[in-house]
């Protein structure tokens, strides 16, 4: 390998008029005349070496600026320095090329010492002869000049690297973007009126662009693995659970090929267990998928087991009746793109990136893949992964809970019953609970969050303490809306009336009424800790039907593609939303300033000022202005954990990948409707009346339910008719309507409507929020 | 004030809210819930105003508005018809039969004791 800077050096040697081209240049900086006559003899026989001549530091500095050297031959006993500060502001001149130092017989240590601070070598004046010297001098260069290749390649590597996964990030999106309106165009001509032909046509460009869209999140996925930089989770959840909701999403295929399919899950396989949950339906997913495609009659049995070989670990094996793969091909069929038929991608379909993948991911979680097969009778898939043992406190509850891990909460309540049931469901759940028994503690709880930056993501508080009540930490967070937002108000019935107002008053994220119900309580925590309300997730599940009218809201749209824009104000056509759209982040922020909104959507993506960019500008506004925090969904063509993880820190609530379609979009703008919870506003000189009355209701119900039994309809129709009035006088207008209804029905004898009518107000009971106006 | 308002209402609903209206106005406050209970209120309280409900078990407003009306010792008592039944015929009737007034029961609070004063006075006015 040629010495660095030997172009360089030409061009000097040329203006030099030098015709010794090819003689290395060495710098030997040296005060003691005689020594440096004696090195000028000991090379003169070497005439591949030209010696300049300098005595200090300071000259050789002048000699450095003036000519490349391709080495430094340096005394370390100068009149400007010595031993290893001499050494030291050389290496600062003579940056990029290599020193040689010289000692004295004394100080060999400093020698070795200086190499070890980047020396190419070290001579003991006196003890070298000149061969020895010539051959020190010529390896320390072509040494020098290899390492310096070698950095450069691997500075090379690494930026290639890096350029590769900029490039599959880059494509992610560059390729999302254009599928984003393929199918979303295509979903919208299914809803237009087509002919039998074109929706056959249309069908065929929807499912391709899907399939498509599967190849690219394979090839994601893979080039994510083979970079190491898959993202996995760590986070107890319930094994049982997932195998048998894994089951449930692959039985219809199953069953529609007519197989069987079986699970079998010994018992001494833990319920509990930390890891990826995702990635592990994902593996287990594609194997049993995998069967059910290759398997044409028969059965697909799963069996799980613990792996007697590896501690900790889970075994899962699937087996097929399908027709076996030869014993050669078994170790291909992980290899991507690879099939063990070249016709099996025309036959069954799929992107053959799925074991690949499977593979990858179960090594990732130190776990391993394997198959064995005998043509004609059937493949066995056999995955072996490692498993942490969750926590003691998982194991308490059995029911599928949402998960809440890693989320910090606190909860302020004076009953230690209360605050232990707390305790023990946000613990299954997940979360860190932190507990204590007073308002007082509680401020202190938060005061210290504050201070440490270890904000809870949701505070549950007691409405009733003796001597000073949840109230009383509310007015603490009145200062800090984005606290405010995280607390839940856990109420009594009894008192609704008062506290509902003053829950609002005071910013909270929400309330739940007393006694708690597990799924009630994490369901509000979940809401509060993603920026909902806990109104938001106390809905009923039965009434989340999409069927619901949704309250119209406004939303700004940021994006800077005229035809995402396009797609999205086609998708919001038949909604009764608003949109105002912007086509860049600054201009986001503007209209943002300017007007209200009840929701934001961000694309991530802009030229200038970017998503997170904008996004992060908006919170500020809304902290500086007072204004409640508004949702903002980002818009995102990275399917990595790394963008939404950036998405949410930039203060986003929520997360769409593209191509966004129209059902997510919808089901996401309903997640962020701020009425769904029906809304009755009530006088405020009927504050105190308003729960009797609601009491009273609940009565009614009882009473109805005997007169549709005893098929009373007089009975109905005068229950209806009062409930009208008194519907009509308290403000609440469903319950007028409905009564209206049931005078109706009883009037008509209708008792199946009268049923219909009771579950109506029974929901409605149920859910109502009263405002005192 | 001090002036005594009958409320004949079927609703207990109504009669909870009327009563903590009208108390909240200074108002006496004297229930009935059906026709029957009515009359003998009437006599038993000597109200000095009624707040009528139409809808009413044992003879509905328009019978006892007709006993009202026929009854000398009655007749000169004012009557405030508070109902769900927004028909014109029902107002029509209901004023023909001599109902001072004629509210919707979504009358705010207010509506209902300017009209209770306001047929109060003119009683007044009239004697």
């Amino acid at each position: 390998m040629a010495p660095r800077g030997q172009t360089d050096r030409a061009k000097y040697l040329m203006d030099d008029t030098d015709l010794e081209q090819d003689a290395y240049r060495i710098l030997l900086v040296e005060d003691n005349h005689a020594d440096a006559r004696l090195l000028e003899i000991s090379l003169e026989d070497s005439p591949e070496f030209k010696l300049t001549h300098v005595s200090s530091l300071e000259e050789a500095r002048g000699q450095l600026t003036r000519q490349v050297y391709d080495l430094v031959l340096l005394d370390l006993h100068l009149p400007d320095g010595t031993g290893q500060e001499s050494f030291d502001i050389m290496r600062r001149r003579a940056f990029n090329t290599p020193i040689v130092v010289m000692t004295g017989l004394d100080d060999g240590e400093t020698g070795r010492e200086l190499v070890k601070r980047g020396a190419q070598d070290f001579l003991v004046k006196g003890e070298v002869d000149e061969a020895t010297l010539a051959r020190c001098l010529r390896y320390a260069i072509e040494r020098y000049a290899n390492e310096l290749s070698l950095r450069e390649a691997r500075e090379e590597a690494i930026e290639a690297s890096r350029a590769k996964s900029d490039f599959l990030a880059g494509m992610s999106h560059e390729i999302r973007t254009p599928m984003n309106s393929i199918l979303g165009m295509a979903d919208l001509l299914l809803e237009s009126t087509l002919s039998q032909e074109q929706e056959n046509y249309l069908r065929v460009i929807q499912n391709s662009s899907e399939a498509l869209l599967e190849l690219i999140n394979g090839i994601l996925d893979l080039s994510k693995i083979e970079a190491g930089k898959l993202e996995l989770e760590s986070t107890p959840f319930d094994l049982h659970e997932l195998l048998e909701t894994m089951m449930e999403i692959v039985a219809y295929p199953a069953h529609k090929k007519r197989l069987d399919l079986a699970i079998a899950i010994d018992p001494e396989v833990p319920r509990w267990v930390v890891g990826d949950p995702s990635r592990l339906r994902q593996i287990l997913i594609n194997l049993v998928g995998n069967a059910i495609k290759f398997t044409t009659e028969g059965e697909i049995v799963v069996e799980v087991n613990l792996d007697p070989k590896t501690d900790h670990a889970i075994h899962v094996s699937v087996r097929d009746t399908g027709a076996g793969i030869q014993e050669d091909k078994l170790a291909a069929i992980f290899e991507p793109f690879t099939q063990a038929d070249a016709s099996i991608a025309r036959q069954f379909g799929g992107t053959g990136l799925g074991l690949s993948i499977s593979l990858g991911l179960a090594r990732a979680m130190d776990g391993e893949i394997w198959a064995e097969s005998r043509v004609g009778e059937g493949s066995t898939f056999h995955v072996s992964i490692v498993f942490e043992d969750a926590p003691a406190e998982a194991a308490l509850t059995r029911a599928p809970l949402p998960s809440l891990t890693g989320r910090r909460v606190l909860v302020v309540d004076d009953n230690p019953t209360e605050r232990a049931v707390a305790r023990r469901i946000l613990c299954d759940a997940g979360a860190t609970v932190v507990d204590v028994d007073s308002s007082a503690a509680g401020i202190e709880e938060v005061q210290r969050s504050i201070a440490e930056g270890l904000h809870f993501d949701a505070i549950l508080l007691d409405s009733r303490m003796p001597e000073a009540g949840g109230f009383q930490v509310a007015e603490v967070l009145r200062e800090h809306p984005e606290i405010a937002r995280r607390a839940i108000m856990m109420l009594s019935m009894a008192r609704r009336q008062d506290d509902v107002p003053q829950c609002k008053e005071f910013g909270l994220g929400g309330w739940i009424a007393k006694p708690m119900r597990p799924t009630k309580l994490l369901a509000a925590v979940e809401a509060v800790s993603n920026g909902g309300t806990a109104g938001d997730a106390l809905k009923p599940a039965s009434s989340r039907a999409p069927s619901r009218s949704v309250a119209p809201m406004r939303i700004l749209l940021a994006d800077d593609l005229e035809d995402n824009r396009a797609l999205v104000q086609a998708y919001l056509k038949s909604t009764p939303h608003a949109l105002v759209m912007a086509s860049d982040g600054v201009e986001a922020v503007q209209k943002f300033k300017q007007g209200r909104f009840d929701l934001v959507l961000m694309d991530i993506q802009m030229p200038g000022m970017t998503g997170y960019e904008a996004t992060a500008e908006i919170r500020r506004l809304e902290a500086s202005e007072e204004r409640p925090r508004t949702p903002i969904v980002a818009l995102t063509a990275f399917a990595y954990e790394a963008e939404k993880r950036r998405s949410r820190e930039a203060g986003c609530d929520a997360h769409l990948t593209k191509p966004i379609k129209k059902a997510t979009l919808l089901q996401t703008l309903e997640g962020h409707s701020r009425s769904e919870r029906p809304v009755a506003r009530v006088d405020s000189e009927l504050a105190e009346l308003v729960d009797g009355y609601l009491e009273n209701r609940r009565a009614d119900i009882e009473n109805l339910t005997g007169f549709i039994r005893d098929r009373e309809a007089d009975e109905i129709r005068r229950l209806g008719h009062n409930m009208k009035g008194s519907g009509k006088a308290y403000g609440f207008d469903l319950i007028t309507a409905i009564g209206a209804n049931l005078e109706q029905a009883g009037r008509n004898a209708d008792f199946t409507e009268a049923e219909k009518l009771l579950d109506q107000l029974n929901a409605y009971l149920d859910e109502v929020e009263i405002i005192i106006d | 004030m001090g002036n005594k308002i009958l409320v004949v209402d079927d609703d207990k609903d109504i009669r909870v809210l009327l009563s903590n209206r009208l108390t909240t106005h200074g108002y006496e406050v004297a229930f009935a819930h059906d026709g029957v209970s009515c009359m003998k209120a009437l006599r038993e309280d000597s109200p000095d105003a009624i707040v009528l409900d139409l809808g009413l078990p044992a003879g509905n407003g328009f019978i006892t508005l007709n006993r009202l009306r026929d009854d000398p010792d009655l007749c000169g008592i004012p009557v405030v018809v508070l109902t769900s039944d927004d028909s014109p015929e029902s107002k029509a009737r209901a004023l023909e039969s001599g109902a001072q007034a004629f509210l919707q029961k979504t009358a705010s609070s207010e509506t209902l004791m300017t009209t209770l004063s306001k047929i109060m006075d003119s009683e007044v006015a009239e004697i």
